[in-house]
């Protein structure tokens, strides 16, 4: 199980901090292609989706308001 | 030196029931003297939240991503000597005396475990101007606080620090000796201190900074590099490894065509070679780029680590 840990401006997973900004919008093949040779971009994914979610969110919060 | 001031007479010699006094020094904390305005590079009192040196304020000091005005904390000292020499007098053919000057005031301490690669860094001080905090036994913070408003560090006198390799023996272990002078400038009246029942940081035994130097990277691409980075300890073949940065802990620029900040979009910390980081572009960088990767100019430092610039080329 990979641990995560986000704050203000990195999200980490398992032993990579991302840059959250550079996750905005990215996809699945995407981030598979970048990271398939550095990290279980499977095993990952599903948790970069999860946080992308989560800024989506976010944004319409904000949005409504 | 202001011994005598003629207008007001002898002091009052009353004290108080209770006060604290200095313990024995176990720490020193070495820090450039003058800030680049040329002001010192002390303790502005008013800067403590209601007068505490928290965790904040320490880290902020320890960590600065500004060497000038960052504080540099020895590892615990053993063996220290503190103490000034016999008064200078003039002495008369009827044997009486009169006072010239105070002696010097020469410290000197021992740092279990020393090395060489702690020595070079103690050595580097010898030519700065250089001041120093003590950090007594019962956590107290001691400097000069001859200026109001202020906690100074004590300036030493220049080229005086000194600083040496005492090599272990069937029955001593290594250490490394530190040796300096206090300025004839400092008074010991002067001497001041934040008290430890005011200081909730974790001063005593706070440690410094440790220097990462990177080997030359890897798979480098437009995408992105792999770099080993180590600390400056350990063997010639076996560095000991800077593990545990992140992202937070980086900042890169290009240096070469463009010069501007260049976003990383990841690091990734080897799981199978510790101290080994894959970092990946947030856009693809050209090819020919030279970029620079550091510290965060903005600090503080997260880690206890200070990174040496090094550049990455992309072929």
């Amino acid at each position: 199980m990979l641990k995560v840990k986000l704050d203000n401006k990195q999200l980490r997973v398992g032993q990579t901090t991302f840059n959250k900004e550079s996750l905005k919008g990215m996809t699945k093949t995407e981030f598979e292609k970048r990271y398939s040779k550095i990290l279980d971009a499977k095993q990952t994914w599903p948790l970069i989706e999860e946080y992308t979610k989560n800024t989506k969110a976010e944004k319409a919060e904000k949005t409504t308001k | 030196m202001t011994l005598c001031v003629c207008d007001i007479g002898g002091g009052n010699l009353g004290r108080p029931g209770c006060f604290s006094i200095f313990d024995v020094t176990k720490q020193i904390v070495l820090v450039n003297y003058l800030k680049s305005d040329g002001s010192v590079n002390g303790i502005q009192l008013s800067a403590l939240s209601s007068g505490v040196l928290d965790q904040t304020y320490l880290d902020e000091r320890v960590k600065d991503v500004d060497p000038d005005t960052r504080w540099y904390p020895s590892p615990e000292l053993k063996s220290v000597v503190d103490e000034r020499a016999d008064d200078i007098t003039e002495d008369f053919e009827d044997t009486s005396s009169t006072f010239v000057s105070e002696g010097a005031r020469s410290f000197e301490g021992l740092i279990l475990k020393g090395d060489p690669i702690l020595l070079g860094n103690l050595q580097q001080w010898r030519c700065l101007t250089t001041g120093v905090f003590l950090v007594d036994k019962s956590g107290n913070l001691i400097g000069d606080r001859s200026r109001d408003g202020y906690l100074d560090p004590i300036l030493l006198q220049e080229d005086s620090f000194s600083a040496g390799l005492i090599k272990g023996t069937d029955t001593t272990k290594q250490k490394n000796r530190v040796r300096f002078v206090i300025s004839q400038l400092m008074q010991d009246s002067n001497l001041g201190m934040i008290e430890a029942a005011n200081i909730t940081a974790n001063l005593l035994g706070v440690r410094g900074l440790i220097d990462v130097v990177a080997e030359t990277p890897t798979a480098v691409t437009t995408a992105g590099f792999t770099v080993q980075l180590n600390t400056t300890f350990g063997g010639v073949t076996s560095p000991v490894p800077a593990e545990g940065l992140e992202l937070a802990d980086f900042e890169a620029n290009e240096i070469s065509p463009t010069p501007g900040v260049e976003s990383i979009a990841s690091v990734t910390e080897s799981s199978t070679t510790p101290g080994e980081y894959a970092f990946v572009w947030t856009a693809p960088v050209g090819s020919g780029d030279v970029h620079r990767i550091s510290n965060p100019s903005t600090g503080p430092l997260t880690k206890n680590y200070d990174l040496t610039a090094f550049n990455v080329t992309t072929p």
